[in-house]
């Protein structure tokens, strides 16, 4: 007797992932996130193999601030630089900060979330008062503050970047656990025998995946952004590498005379985010069906 | 059909066809029901979960759910056909003509308003009342609800309330506006069993008293029996017998309901045998009751003595005692029943005697050896003999893990035999539960409750356990199902040679199946003994309040 009870026996999920991920990633919003990341990862294994038109580097002072054309299809900048091959080595390097910096926050919060949420007592209060106190400063402020007391690398932003999503993850982590830990299979597994290791690895983790992943997915998109803004502000990816923050920092001044300098790195970091925010919500549904969109 | 009824029927369902959109096309949930409800009239709709009672009852508050449609038929409320009725129309019709008891009290009222407000609303949206009328009236239906001290409680939010309290609330609202007919669709199966027959009492009592019809859902045929004045019996979406309460109990004309009424464990016959008293065994049991009866025979199979456990409840300095010195033996071989309330501790004696929590003092003895402080390696032989089944099917079960993982996690675990061994294990368990064996690929969710609690049981025995603690095992689940698992129980049992420890707050399944019993009361052993004698001649009070409540008490004794 459920409270939900419709007269009818609960309606089984679909049978079979396949159908489900198909449900949910076949829809106009599904196809747009994954069309989108396509582009994305497409333009950075370009820019990470070399197989650019130009070296984003390379300056040719006697070309600059020439307009989209045949040969640099998204024009050049003032120092004569490719745009297009810029944008594609911005985007593999606003990868590469997420991805490693979500890699690390993720790796690191969920293991302190899922402890604390499982072993509870002191080791739970100790990441609590750590989680409070990251959670205490703006994330920008705290990852500006991070990225300028260290060397500038793009290594030291995703350190940074990673400080700053720990405690997210440690939190998103830590709530399943509390249910999960005195759910009845969970102590079904305990009574069969069972040490609480391996009932944690077993039953616990797996059934909170879907959390994570979407999770996950979603911060890289925040991830991009936070990078984006570093670089903005000067203390991201240091010149000479490309990166979109920093592109669309420098093509301000020259909005009037070359607007192209701020369409073009603009729009790659639009789509990278929309794309992974796409992605994440499709995921969310195949994962977490209960999940109605926050 | 010889006497019909002289007026026009209060309310007359004809015909109802339901249907509901699903993933796997439209599915009717009633099919063609038929329903009569003569004013002042009590009407008992029974079945199982699936059985599109609650269904029907949706129908009349027309509260389906999104995704339902009433394909054919009418609900006729005097002369006012619901299916057809506008949406304002309905807004009129419902609390004003139509009062709702939901199933859930603990969800069906909103925690940030004052119950009294709450009531209130209601009164004041049909404009019976206004402000401080409202609420003085509100008051009045509260106390009339049965609630002690209303006019103070009518200011309190429903967290300050416990769960029977907030059902009276539920049902003072319902019939604030003096509806005609009162829709209550499992008023009481959340709450604890004295507490049921009182809310029932009492809703009774007050929609006497403002002259409502009542259409009570439950799937309880010898509480329909006891309640009603007639019972309409559905399976299938279709109703398949519907008759004065007595004749319904007593001269059943369908197949179906005979089974629901032999089912019913308030009515049903014992399924054990009393035991054959062992040496020194019965004069134990008919001791003074603290002793755990090791009078020089075989020690019995578990041992709790003197078991203490406390909890800190935040924001009070004192702990509380949830299972209060608490001495317990389950013989070898035999069925002990542990019965009480929610919060009589019962759940918690069983994580003791599983040794899921340790205990605060007292010790656990199992097979003649202290098992109290045991750990690790040690712990794990102890896990092995001893198994649990727990109350919720649905939730005892990794969705994860297909249904051979799941009874063959307990082999894994304890690294028995190999892959091709397990496999067969796993077959031979499965049949032994009665369960087909190609279910083995399917996983938790695309099995119904029964089947669940069988692979639960399967579970529990993959290791040859001793014995089994089944903590409300069977009280998630329909009359017939759960029959069937007693039975198969007590086949278990006969075979294996198996103790259970037996948690449930239904005093009614212990007679069927227990050697002996534990009534519990506020974390204490209050009375021990034999079913049959317990319940022909209990010695506490509590007891006698517990063996009450049992519904279908009536219909044993006629």
């Amino acid at each position: 007797m459920s409270a939900t009870e419709t007269g009818l026996e609960a309606p089984a999920e679909p049978t079979g992932r396949t159908r489900a991920w198909r449900s949910a990633f076949l829809t106009p919003a599904g196809v747009t996130g994954v069309a989108l990341m396509t582009v994305v990862l497409v333009l950075a294994a370009l820019s990470a193999l070399g197989l650019l038109p130009h070296d984003p580097a390379a300056q040719d002072v006697g070309r600059s601030l020439l307009g989209p054309s045949g040969d640099a299809w998204f024009g050049t900048d003032q120092f004569g630089r490719d745009v297009f091959s810029r944008v594609a080595s911005g985007l593999a390097n606003s990868l590469r900060v997420a991805a490693v910096s979500v890699a690390v926050s993720a790796a690191v919060g969920i293991t302190l979330g899922v402890l604390a949420g499982y072993l509870q007592g002191v080791v739970d209060r100790l990441v609590g008062v750590v989680t409070n106190v990251l959670f205490a400063f703006p994330s920008l402020l705290l990852a500006l503050a991070l990225a300028a007391t260290l060397s500038r690398s793009w290594v030291t932003v995703s350190v940074a970047i990673a400080v700053v999503y720990v405690p997210i993850f440690a939190r998103v982590a830590r709530g399943p656990v509390l249910s999960l830990r005195t759910a009845d299979y969970v102590l079904a597994a305990q009574a069969v025998g069972r040490s609480r290791l391996s009932t944690l690895v077993e039953h616990v983790v797996p059934n909170m995946a879907g959390i994570l992943v979407v999770q996950t997915t979603l911060s890289l998109s925040w991830a991009i952004l936070t990078e984006a803004s570093l670089s903005f502000l000067g203390f991201g990816t240091p010149p000479p590498a490309a990166s979109l923050g920093g592109m669309v920092y420098d093509a301000q001044a020259l909005t009037s005379v070359a607007p192209w300098l701020l369409v073009f790195p603009g729009v790659g970091l639009v789509v990278a985010v929309i794309g992974l925010n796409l992605i994440g919500d499709a995921l969310r549904s195949v994962l977490d069906p209960r999940a109605g969109g926050r | 059909m010889t006497a019909l009824p002289p007026a026009r029927p209060l309310l007359s369902v004809r015909d109802l066809t339901v249907a509901f959109a699903t993933s796997r096309g439209e599915i009717e949930a009633v099919r063609g029901a038929d329903l009569e409800v003569s004013a002042g009239e009590t009407v008992a709709v029974v079945g199982e979960s699936g059985s599109g009672k609650s269904t029907l009852a949706a129908c009349v508050t027309r509260l389906l759910a999104d995704n339902g449609r009433i394909a054919a038929g009418t609900v006729m409320l005097r002369d006012l056909d619901l299916t057809r009725a506008d949406e304002r129309t309905l807004r009129e019709v419902r609390g004003r003509r139509v009062g709702f008891v939901p199933q859930d009290p603990m969800t069906g009222l909103n925690p940030v308003m004052t119950v009294g407000a709450q009531i209130a609303e209601a009164l004041e949206v049909h404009g019976r009342a206004q402000g401080r009328q409202a609420r003085a009236q509100a008051a009045d239906l509260l106390a009339r609800a049965g609630i002690a001290d209303a006019a103070t409680r009518v200011d309190q939010y429903p967290h300050e309330f416990s769960g029977g309290m907030r059902q009276r609330v539920l049902i003072a609202m319902a019939l604030a506006c003096r509806p005609e007919v009162l829709v209550a669709d499992e008023p009481t199966s959340a709450l604890d069993v004295t507490v049921q027959r009182l809310v029932l009492d009492q809703m009774a009592e007050l929609a006497a008293d403002v002259g409502a019809a009542v259409v009570l859902i439950t799937h309880d045929l010898a509480l329909a029996a006891e309640r009603a004045d007639r019972v309409v019996v559905m399976y299938r979406g279709q109703v398949v017998e519907t008759g004065p309460a007595e004749q319904v109990a007593e001269r059943p004309q369908q197949e179906y309901t005979r089974r629901l009424l032999a089912a019913a464990p308030g009515i049903a016959e014992r399924k054990v045998s009393v035991v054959e008293p062992v040496q020194g065994r019965a004069g134990a049991s008919e001791g003074s009751g603290g002793s755990s009866g090791s009078g020089g025979c075989e020690e019995p199979l578990l041992v709790l003595s003197g078991a203490v456990k406390r909890y800190r409840v935040r924001g009070r300095r004192e702990p509380l005692v949830a299972v209060d010195d608490v001495d317990l033996a389950v013989p070898r071989g035999q069925t002990v029943a542990v019965v009480g309330e929610s919060g009589s501790g019962k759940s918690t004696a069983a994580r003791l005697a599983l040794r899921l929590e340790d205990a605060d003092a007292g010790t656990v003895r199992f097979a003649g050896e202290d098992v109290t402080h045991r750990h690790g390696r040690a712990l794990r032989g102890f896990r092995r003999a001893v198994q649990p089944v727990f109350q919720n099917p649905y939730a005892s079960l990794d969705p994860r893990y297909t249904i051979e993982q799941v009874v063959a996690e307990p082999l894994v675990v304890h690294g028995v035999g190999d892959a091709g061994h397990r496999r067969r294990a796993v077959r031979d368990l499965l049949e032994r539960v009665a369960l087909p064996a190609d279910l083995a690929s399917r996983r938790p969710h695309e099995l119904s409750g029964g089947q669940r609690q069988r692979v639960a049981i399967a579970r529990a025995l993959a290791l040859d356990p001793q014995l089994v603690v089944m903590d409300e095992a069977v009280s998630a689940l329909d009359v017939l199902v759960q029959e069937q698992i007693l039975d198969l129980m007590v086949e278990l049992q006969r075979e294996l040679g198996l103790s259970y420890l037996f948690i449930t707050h239904d005093l009614a399944v212990v007679r069927l199946v227990a050697h002996e019993v534990y009534v519990m009361q506020g974390g204490r052993v209050v009375e021990r003994g034999e079913p049959g004698r317990l319940f022909a001649e209990p010695r506490e009070e509590y007891t006698r309040t517990l063996l009450a409540a049992i519904p279908g008490q009536s219909l044993v004794h006629h």
